[in-house]
């Protein structure tokens, strides 16, 4: 049963992709048109869905592609339902294990009550951005919804008289909406959300990032030690490359080198790229076909022991 | 009857009519009574067509024939012959094995589930050899898959106490927070060998330069082209571009799985005659049009 439902959870989204594939092909040969009008190739679905009577004057493709867009859609909004259901039985999980160390006061249980805290604070600065910050923002921005459409209208006029007059014709009333909003939004106030990610996240992670460079210097020292052919040949294609985008490398030998190197990059390196590629894109599609197919181990038998 | 040497030849074939189709396809687009802007599509769309039928085909057919007992010759891979050696290696020195997949390594990445055959493989041996396997998962809904995996490949090897599920860690936050959180678990624990399969970006330099450091033996696997080269330096072997994606079959030995790789192969080789087919029609252009006249009739 269980490697049954495994199977059907790669076999029956896949079958959907592939339909949704072949659909796409279908209609580049123009096969979706209307029996009896013409309409653009993007907006079909949306004016189909505005007028019922455009939808009986679809062609039997036309039809049956706008109904497998609408199941795509469909499944597309369930995904969100499903994330927030699994999101909540996380929660009730995490409270009931960290609770439960807790109260039986089982080893470590100083972490759940590190966890019950980070939860509090998180959940706490979210409540405080939203109810504070979020909600205050939203209003500003309902009330002067209409005031800056009006400018952002009155801006796209391309004939200047025409565009002074739409401008001249926003109320002073509606400018102080305006000038409301941008202030707003100027203005410096503490929200939790962004400090975190503005003071704590981005900082981190570009300091992680700034030890690539440390380490790629280490790999490099390492990798062109000239000790075979290989590394020789990685040694000598990197200094051509490194100094023919020099400009002293590029002073010294009057440019010639700069085409060594583009021809290197352009030529030598693309083609070797160009296959690789192609071969991961085969390859790609024959593994994806093996589990399609329910070839692959690991995958689709996982559990078939237990059972 | 249907011969193993037919399938070159049909492929070659109907490669090389692919053209002579788009054109029809595009010329009688651009006739029809009303102009679609799928003209173009539709010519690209029909080389899809052709190239996944003969791909999936080709795949077909060879499984069909290895399952006959007659499946076409798959070279070695070095990195993938010392994953025996590599467990047997942490074992006598006491100390632990680290898998991971990399901390992009999502849900909807199928390097994921062309991985964790590979997980399997190192957890049955773990298993087999009692040595302890350390797997980071960067994402939560990809812990279960890899605790999965691995169970599994101790129950392979008869050895399910082994398995201790702390050993699947979770180290959330996104890609450099869990490369953070796995090169502290592995400096503290200092596992003798690490394998890295799976979809890489910028954290495979940090792990791979962690391993360097601890003294590992390390085996590295992915498709990415801009990480490999980082393996390459500093890992002692790897398995890069598609033969991360025939590790699977080749651990496996399956000759089914096998065979299917036996006709990538020939696809490929197939893509190559017709690339230099291509050099020479190109070259033959020059001189004599023969497409243009080939246009016109279809015109």
């Amino acid at each position: 049963m269980r490697r049954k439902l495994i199977w059907l959870s790669i076999v029956v989204p896949a079958t959907l992709y592939l339909v949704f594939f072949f659909n796409e092909g279908l209609k580049a040969f123009g096969w979706w048109e209307l029996s009896s009008a013409e309409m653009p190739v993007d907006s079909w679905r949306s004016e189909v869905a505005k007028s019922p009577e455009l939808y009986d004057q679809l062609t039997t493709f036309g039809r049956w592609t706008y109904c497998l867009e609408e199941v795509e859609t469909t499944i597309g909004r369930a995904i969100p339902v499903l994330i927030v259901l699994a999101l909540g039985l996380g929660i009730i999980n995490l409270f009931s294990v960290h609770g439960a160390n807790l109260i039986k006061r089982k080893s470590g249980w100083g972490y759940s009550a590190i966890v019950f805290l980070s939860f509090a604070v998180v959940a706490g600065a979210l409540m405080y951005q939203y109810r504070a910050i979020d909600h205050e923002q939203r209003q500003v921005h309902i009330d002067s919804a209409a005031a800056v459409a009006k400018l952002a209208k009155a801006n796209e006029v391309e004939d200047e008289t025409k565009r002074d007059g739409a401008l001249a014709a926003i109320t002073d009333e509606e400018w102080e909406q305006i000038h409301a909003c941008q202030a707003y939004d100027d203005a410096y106030r503490f929200e939790p959300w962004r400090f975190y990610n503005n003071y704590i996240n981005f900082p981190l992670q570009s300091t992680v990032m700034g030890l690539l460079g440390f380490y790629i210097t280490y790999a490099a020292y390492r990798a062109f030690r000239i000790r075979t052919l290989e590394a020789t040949v990685m040694m000598v294609s990197a200094a051509v490359v490194l100094l023919g985008n020099d400009a002293l490398g590029v002073w010294l030998t009057h440019e010639k080198l700069m085409k060594v190197a583009d021809f290197d990059n352009t030529v030598l390196n693309s083609g070797m790229q160009r296959g690789l590629l192609l071969g991961i894109q085969v390859a790609v599609i024959v593994a994806c076909l093996r589990m399609y197919l329910g070839y692959e181990r690991g995958i689709v038998d996982a559990g078939q022991e237990r059972e | 009857m249907i011969r193993a040497w037919m399938m070159p030849v049909v492929v070659w074939v109907s490669l090389m009519a692919a053209p002579v189709v788009c054109e029809a396809a595009g010329a009688a687009e651009a006739g029809s009574a009303v102009a679609h802007p799928g003209n173009r599509a539709a010519v690209r769309y029909t080389v899809y067509f052709v190239g996944l039928g003969l791909i999936v085909g080709g795949v077909l057919f060879a499984i069909r024939m290895a399952r006959r007992g007659m499946s076409l010759p798959v070279r070695d891979i070095a990195g993938l012959t010392v994953f025996d050696e590599a467990v047997a290696r942490a074992t006598e020195m006491g100390r632990p094995s680290l898998f991971t997949c990399g901390g992009t390594c999502e849900m909807r990445r199928i390097q994921l589930f062309a991985s964790m055959p590979l997980l399997r493989h190192v957890a049955s041996i773990s298993g087999r050899l009692g040595n302890r396997l350390m797997v980071p998962v960067g994402f939560p809904e990809t812990l279960p898959v890899h605790a999965n995996a691995m169970r599994d490949g101790y129950l392979e090897a008869d050895a399910i106490e082994e398995f201790r599920s702390d050993d699947v860690r979770f180290f959330p936050g996104g890609q450099f927070f869990f490369a953070m959180g796995a090169m502290g678990w592995m400096l503290r624990e200092k596992p003798a060998t690490c394998f890295y399969f799976g979809h890489w970006e910028a954290d495979s330099l940090l792990f791979a330069e962690t391993g360097q450091a601890i003294g590992a033996m390390q085996i590295a696997g992915t498709d990415q082209l801009y990480q490999i080269p980082f393996f390459v330096a500093s890992c002692d072997y790897a398995v890069i571009g598609e033969e991360f994606w025939a590790a699977s079959a080749k651990v496996s030995q399956d000759p089914q799985l096998l065979g299917s790789i036996g006709a990538q192969d020939l696809y490929k080789l197939t893509v190559l005659v017709l690339i230099i087919n291509g050099v020479c029609l190109c070259f033959f252009q020059r001189f004599t049009g023969w497409f243009e006249w080939i246009r016109t009739c279809l015109k």
